[in-house]
């Protein structure tokens, strides 16, 4: 009975909101802006919602919620525009979709690769609209199990497994990478005591190195850079005939999504954790798993889709900690905090007594934002290729002009040009001497996060690591990593053959 | 990416400064507090601020070591002669070709922009001056050209050193207002006319140029617009044409 009540109201909600027309065009208005924000390099999703929060103001709550929400959803999604078409992230949700993604641009399959991700994205959401409707109590209460080992365990190992699977020579280049991101992580006054570490007396650098301008610079610079210096095409375009996937290549590449999904709604539930980890994770389960992990990094439509569905997923799933425990899973969730706050939503325990349908009408936005964002991205995709058909030296001088721009219009900071132009140039040296870029920018983002829990946690224990073996969810994470790191060792290749051959001899005798 | 035999001898090369970092990080860690008080506390080595560049640190020598270990093994010791004797030859190629003049273009074209030209000059002059110059080097400007414009962006980068970070810019703000925004425009004017004057006979390059000075009038003014009026993003330095575009646009209200 309850169950049937809730699927009424719900669907109630989604009636009431299909049949106002100035909902509809809200909704479809902020996912068209969310996509355009993802897809302009420097400009995130959090940075969207933060801007709607100031315009949504004087907005009724409804009203409000659709705004952000859609602008949440099509940032997120928007990102891989700018990874697949010119292997520049959009933002850093979708650095993992470049690696297949931006291949399959230059075999002429764009179209095809954006319809994917756009139906595989809208998948996601859906999925993770599906959880936060039905087991967002439960997922809560095992979120909350993660204690500062746990997350200085869980960024580190985000930067092992981005340096294992993204190496594209030697493994130890991508850990080499992700050190060299968690060097530049440690770049300013320490987050527990304020000490000034690695700032050369520098003020700008006393807060730190931001996220924008690296992965901006680690990405788009080498990107125009080599472009330019060799005057090739940023990808082949060919006749385009079909953006919407057909049914069997959806139904084929269900279990994929499934996977992709249930992993962005538990990372996405995880406070704190946001989509970039999701698509990462995501993807290296993807590759992990597939058949042919040898066609991963050289356009595989699973990679593509693996990444954008968890990070879309990311999005229900952050939302499970922000509305039933008040912490927000992910930065834009964390504007959304602000937000609802704004229109005097305390979310938390009591949320459910306060305002009983609240997670009900998210759940409808969710649903209506992802159906709004296929029909957008679908209508898109087509024109949105055609950008492949402008000259390289025509179009990367204004692809640079963007990334400047986009850099300083986070926080204001000339200083932030001045270190994207640096990184970047070093990107393009590391980049020919086979050193993957994608952990460092993953280092630069989690440093913070590990360096802080990894004190945190000692603090807590009195300097005993003990804990670690001690907690289930850390052991686990642990044996991972120890396993992720053996397993590129010769003698351990060679161990577990020679294991798995006396296994055999046994059972066949 | 190199091919597998330079690549390793490039791992030989970078493993060793990955473990110079390493050792550099270490260095400075050691002077963080560690057990002695800082700001009024007592220090524990596991809250310690160095206790995370530490690691950081160890690990990138230890992984620089097994790096450049690896390079040498792949090279052996024939390989390593070969490398160091073929080194003078490659050097001379790497600085004589012409893809290695475009990123030589690329870079200081990038850099003059964001270290002398953005902080100091208005978006709207310097931007079309920055697309400009890389159409007229890579656009609607052949290998034949490629040398001379490059020279010329050094010598107009020198140029705006000299007028943007001496005095000189302070004597001529007394004559004229906004200086730096002047010169790049009228850089920017005379890099069209050199370009119009050398694409005379070649109509295809014509063509470019003047789709290249479509995009250079049409897209700064898009992107500066919407990140000054629409996304209320202050302009890193504000002169002459935003002066201009706030008179049209409160003269409008």
């Amino acid at each position: 009975m309850m169950l049937i009540e809730r699927l009424t109201t719900f669907f109630n909600i989604i009636g009431s909101m299909l049949v106002d027309p100035t909902s509809l065009a809200v909704l479809f208005g902020s996912v068209l802006l969310g996509i355009l924000f993802g897809a302009t390099p420097g400009l995130t999703s959090t940075l969207g919602v933060a801007l709607l929060t100031a315009l949504t103001y004087s907005m009724d709550t409804n009203l409000a919620m659709i705004c952000l929400l859609a602008i949440y959803v099509g940032g997120t999604y928007g990102g891989s525009y700018a990874s697949i078409l010119i292997n520049i992230p959009g933002t850093a949700a979708s650095a993992a979709t470049a690696l297949d993604g931006y291949p399959l641009a230059c075999k002429g399959e764009a179209g095809r690769a954006i319809g994917l991700t756009t139906t595989s994205s809208a998948i996601g959401t859906v999925i993770s609209m599906l959880f936060l409707v039905s087991i967002s109590p439960i997922i809560s209460s095992f979120a909350l199990q993660f204690t500062s080992f746990e997350f200085f365990l869980l960024a580190f190992f985000g930067i092992l497994i981005s340096g294992t699977l993204t190496a594209p020579d030697l493994v130890i280049k991508g850990w080499i990478a992700g050190f060299l991101g968690l060097f530049l992580a440690c770049i300013g006054r320490d987050l527990l005591q304020f000490y000034p570490r690695f700032t050369f007396g520098i003020p700008e650098l006393d807060s730190g190195i931001e996220v924008v301008p690296v992965l901006i610079g680690a990405f788009g610079i080498p990107q125009i850079i080599e472009l330019l210096r060799q005057q090739t095409r940023i990808a082949n375009i060919k006749k385009i005939q079909r953006i919407v996937p057909e049914f069997s290549t959806v139904v084929r590449n269900l279990p994929t999504t499934v996977r992709s999904s249930l992993i962005g709604v538990g990372i996405g539930a995880v406070p704190g954790i946001g989509e970039d980890i999701a698509g990462w994770v995501s993807y290296g389960t993807a590759k992990n798993t597939s058949k042919h992990p040898e066609t991963f990094g050289k356009g595989e439509y699973q990679g593509v889709l693996a990444s954008e569905t968890a990070n879309n997923a990311c999005v229900g799933g952050a939302m499970i900690p922000l509305l039933n425990l008040g912490i927000p899973g992910s930065p834009p969730a964390a504007m959304l905090l602000g937000a609802l706050m704004l229109h005097g939503v305390n979310p938390g325990p009591m949320i459910g007594f306060e305002h009983p349908n609240f997670i009900l009408e998210v759940s409808a936005i969710l649903l209506l934002a992802s159906l709004a964002m296929w029909v957008t991205g679908m209508t898109l995709a087509k024109q949105v290729v055609k950008v492949l058909r402008i000259p390289t030296a025509l179009f990367m001088p204004i692809i640079g002009l963007l990334c400047i721009i986009g850099s300083y219009s986070l926080g204001l900071n000339i200083f932030n040009l001045y270190l994207m132009l640096p990184v970047g140039i070093i990107c393009y040296f590391l980049n020919k001497m086979g050193f993957p870029i994608a952990p460092l920018v993953i280092g630069v983002i989690l440093g913070p996060m590990a360096d802080e829990n990894l004190r945190r946690a000692l603090m807590v224990s009195q300097g005993s690591f003990m804990p670690i073996f001690e907690r289930p969810v850390s052991l686990l994470l642990f044996l991972t990593i120890v396993w992720t790191v053996c397993s590129q060792f010769p003698w351990y290749k060679r161990g577990l053959a020679k294991l798995q051959n006396s296994l055999r001899r046994r059972l066949g005798r | 990416m190199l091919a597998k035999d330079t690549l390793r001898q490039s791992d030989v090369l970078s493993g060793v400064l990955i473990a110079m970092l390493g050792v550099f990080i270490v260095s400075q860690a050691m002077g963080m507090p560690m057990k002695d008080s800082w700001g009024g506390v007592q220090n524990v080595w596991y809250v310690s601020p160095a206790l995370f560049p530490l690691f950081v640190g160890t690990m990138l020598l230890l992984l620089g070591l097994a790096l450049t270990a690896i390079g040498l093994r792949h090279l052996g010791r024939g390989g390593i002669r070969l490398a160091l004797a073929g080194s003078g030859g490659r050097v001379t190629t790497l600085l004589t070709a012409v893809p290695t003049i475009r990123f030589y273009a690329v870079v200081a074209t990038l850099l003059s922009f964001v270290f002398i030209l953005v902080p100091r000059v208005d978006f709207f002059a310097a931007a079309p001056l920055y697309l400009l110059l890389l159409f007229a080097l890579f656009y609607y400007g052949d290998e034949t050209t490629l040398i001379r414009t490059f020279m010329a962006s050094l010598a107009g980068a020198a140029l705006f050193l000299v007028v943007l970070c001496s005095g000189l810019r302070d004597s001529l703000a007394d004559l004229i207002a906004h200086p730096g925004d002047w010169l790049a425009l009228v850089l920017t004017a005379l890099l069209a006319i050199s370009g119009l004057f050398s694409t005379r006979h070649q109509n295809e390059r014509r063509q470019r140029l003047v789709i290249g000075l479509i995009v250079t009038t049409i897209a700064p003014l898009t992107i500066g617009i919407i990140f000054k009026y629409l996304l209320l993003v202050p302009m890193p330095h504000e002169g002459l044409v935003v002066q201009m575009l706030d008179a049209v646009r409160y003269a409008g209200r």
